[in-house]
């Protein structure tokens, strides 16, 4: 029987929004602090004024909610889907105040974008926009990268034994160690040491290449974030085009690829086991994957003469493949360039690398690669099941850290989640189509909002129809949390309705 | 006598440059291939830096529509004084130069070659209004988020006690 939520159960989703909602107006003082130091002072009071906003809001939720329920399993699932939701609504207010986003919606689209780590912008001129709001945009891509939830257990010390619940809400379901609050500071720590080296390292390069050292740094830092959380926002609308530096794109697409790595791999790799990362299942389909991809596009590219030899066409191809296959979305081309000079080989092999994504406890979006591994074993297992006697036992094993053995349950629950990122692909390219788009950039489109990699062949942009607008929403949030948490919001929406 | 050449190349260049035509990024891009490798104008605000690199320099134009990457010798670039970004439109400059819709020479970028830039209207910083309306706002909420955080900070003591 479904039973309806009480009073107590909206009450403990209410009491955590609230506290996240003051977690995201205490988070605006960076920008704040960065319009201050910048001089910034319209860019000040927008902040100044969203984030007492958002404090207020979220005291006033604590306030009216306040109950000692524990956080139950459809909770955690309602509660990170609402999390994402609500903080991306707060978040956008100092966007819609600054003028520089066509209406609110553009600006909760950037803070999804932000937030889901997916990178399309709506932002009407990104060359104009201020210091502050470069600071908000790639801060929030830079916490969405880790989960919010992970912020939230981080700093926040949400109460009782619901931590788990809510980590597991956020398509998360893997410990680093066996404490989920040490697990989260794990994977805090991890970023915070590799944001301080990625951005010493991205700011001496930009300097090399020819910023000042004051520019150097806040664009180091930016590109860092950005980059680290496989997000692709950057203070240009060129993208890494605008740097016309192959140093830039080379040390970029290594902390893409730190990103995509679970971190599960990274403290196995930085406590010494060095052997899972060639016997991790994860990390051997990224690498079949990523050369496969990547001989597919440069062929395609160098076999139809798009770029002048051999060098352009692997900088172009490693670099566009990187950023498709992290999800991160940079981009050295125009989008328009992809449908009007790519081959279908090339764009074909660039959307499956955006289809299979990064590691399951990652930055990356996508079906993820340890998916696509068990999948691959499944068929493997079945193959040799048709070969052997039908007396036979064919036991199946799969290394993620320690050794799994495969069986129905991991192998459904894989299979689920990637017809479900299937069919969000093709819903998404149908609507494209409903709005008079051609299919195959519908699809590249779609794709790329699902898997959260924001790479756009020119569909998204700030006068996009609000219908699509919405349909490209749905996909990024749903796609950030794997669908299990939008299901489990569904799920309680249902039981409030019909529920006894 | 490589600099000699490099300025006899660079000044018969600059005196054929002006027959160039004027294109907007929209056509440049639109049909890359049909452009590619010919003299063009192109005319709009120089936005974000201007980057060193040896003898020469990067800067990106925006015409409104896209922004496009121009590499040009230094001393062309001489004259930008003012780059556009917040609050601060930069200099307006009309180039001659070569488009190239994949350059050979910076590994497939699409890119202008410039020849010869014409500062035509010098950057300007912009006002920056301080709304009233959002200083009183401002007051009000800190006033209310105080009170506010007061109570939650007397409810989670009481309850902790409890």
């Amino acid at each position: 029987m479904l039973i309806r939520p009480r009073l107590d159960d909206h009450k403990v989703v209410g009491f955590y929004l609230g506290t996240i909602l003051t977690g995201v107006g205490c988070l605006m003082a960076l920008p704040l602090l960065t319009a201050l130091l910048f001089r910034e002072w319209p860019a000040l009071l927008n902040y100044l004024v969203s984030g007492l906003g958002a404090l207020g809001l979220g005291l006033a939720l604590r306030l009216l909610c306040f109950t000692k329920k524990e956080i139950g399993w459809l909770h955690g699932l309602t509660l990170a889907a609402l999390f994402w939701l609500a903080a991306a609504a707060v978040a956008a207010w100092p966007f819609f105040l600054g003028g520089n986003y066509g209406s609110y919606l553009d600006s909760f689209f950037e803070a999804m974008n932000a937030l889901a780590t997916a990178g399309f912008s709506l932002a009407r001129d990104l060359d104009h926009i201020s210091a502050a709001d470069n600071m908000w945009r790639h801060l929030l891509m830079f916490l969405g990268g880790q989960g919010i939830v992970v912020m939230a257990l981080s700093f926040l010390m949400l109460r009782g034994a619901g931590g788990f619940k809510l980590y597991a809400g956020e398509a998360r379901d893997e410990r680093i160690v066996p404490n989920i609050i040490s697990t989260a500071r794990l994977i805090l720590q991890i970023s915070l040491v590799f944001l301080a080296v990625g951005t010493t390292a991205l700011t001496l390069i930009l300097r090399w290449d020819g910023l000042s050292w004051a520019q150097s740094f806040w664009q180091g830092l930016w590109l860092f974030m950005s980059g680290f959380s496989t997000g692709g926002f950057t203070p240009h609308t060129q993208s890494i085009l605008y740097y016309h530096s192959w140093r830039l794109e080379l040390v970029l697409l290594f902390f893409m690829f730190l990103g995509i790595l679970n971190f599960r791999l990274h403290y196995a790799f930085y406590t010494g086991d060095r052997r899972e990362l060639r016997r991790n299942i994860e990390a051997v389909v990224l690498f079949c994957s990523f050369l496969l991809a990547v001989f597919l596009v440069c062929a395609g590219l160098f076999y139809f003469r798009v770029y002048p030899g051999l060098g352009a066409t692997l900088r172009k191809g490693v670099f566009l493949l990187g950023a498709g296959h992290s999800t991160a979305g940079f981009t050295t081309i125009y989008a328009g360039q992809f449908f009007r000079e790519w081959p279908q080989l090339a764009l074909l092999a660039l959307m499956t690398a955006m289809a299979i994504g990064g590691s399951a406890c990652s930055t990356a979006g996508g079906i993820k690669a340890l998916r696509i591994g068990i999948l691959f074993k499944a068929l493997c297992q079945d193959i040799k099941r048709l070969l052997l006697p039908q007396s036979a036992v064919v036991a199946e094993r799969y290394h993620h850290v320690k050794d799994y053995f495969l069986d129905d349950k991991i192998v459904r629950g894989a299979a689920l989640v990637t017809l479900l990122y299937l069919a969000v692909f093709l819903l998404g390219a149908l609507a494209g189509v409903c709005y008079g788009y051609p299919f195959m950039p519908a699809l590249f489109e779609s794709i790329s909002a699902a898997t959260n990699t924001g790479l756009s062949c020119g569909i998204i942009g700030p006068d996009l129809p609000i219908g699509l607008k919405l349909i490209y929403l749905l996909e990024i949030w749903g796609g950030r949390l794997e669908f299990t948490a939008v299901l489990g919001l569904l799920a309680y929406g249902w039981a409030c309705l019909k529920g006894k | 006598m490589k600099n000699i050449v490099f300025v006899l190349l660079l000044m018969v260049y600059a005196l054929a440059a002006p027959a160039a035509r004027e294109y907007s990024s929209g056509q440049l891009l639109d049909l890359p291939r049909e452009y590619d490798n010919i003299p063009a104008l192109y005319q709009g605000e120089i936005i974000g830096d201007i980057m060193a690199r040896g003898e020469n320099v990067w800067f990106n134009v925006s015409d409104g529509e896209n922004a496009i990457g121009i590499f040009a010798p230094r001393e062309l670039a001489a004259e930008i004084q003012t780059v556009g970004k917040y609050q601060q439109i930069g200099d307006t400059v009309r180039i001659w130069g070569e488009f190239n819709r994949a350059c050979a020479e910076h590994g497939g970028e699409t890119d202008i070659h410039a020849v010869r830039i014409e500062k035509i209207a010098a950057g300007y910083a912009l006002p920056q209004p301080v709304s009233k309306f959002k200083i009183v706002l401002s007051v009000i909420l800190a006033l209310i988020v105080l009170i506010l955080s007061v109570l939650d900070r007397k409810i989670q003591i009481t309850s902790r006690r409890t």
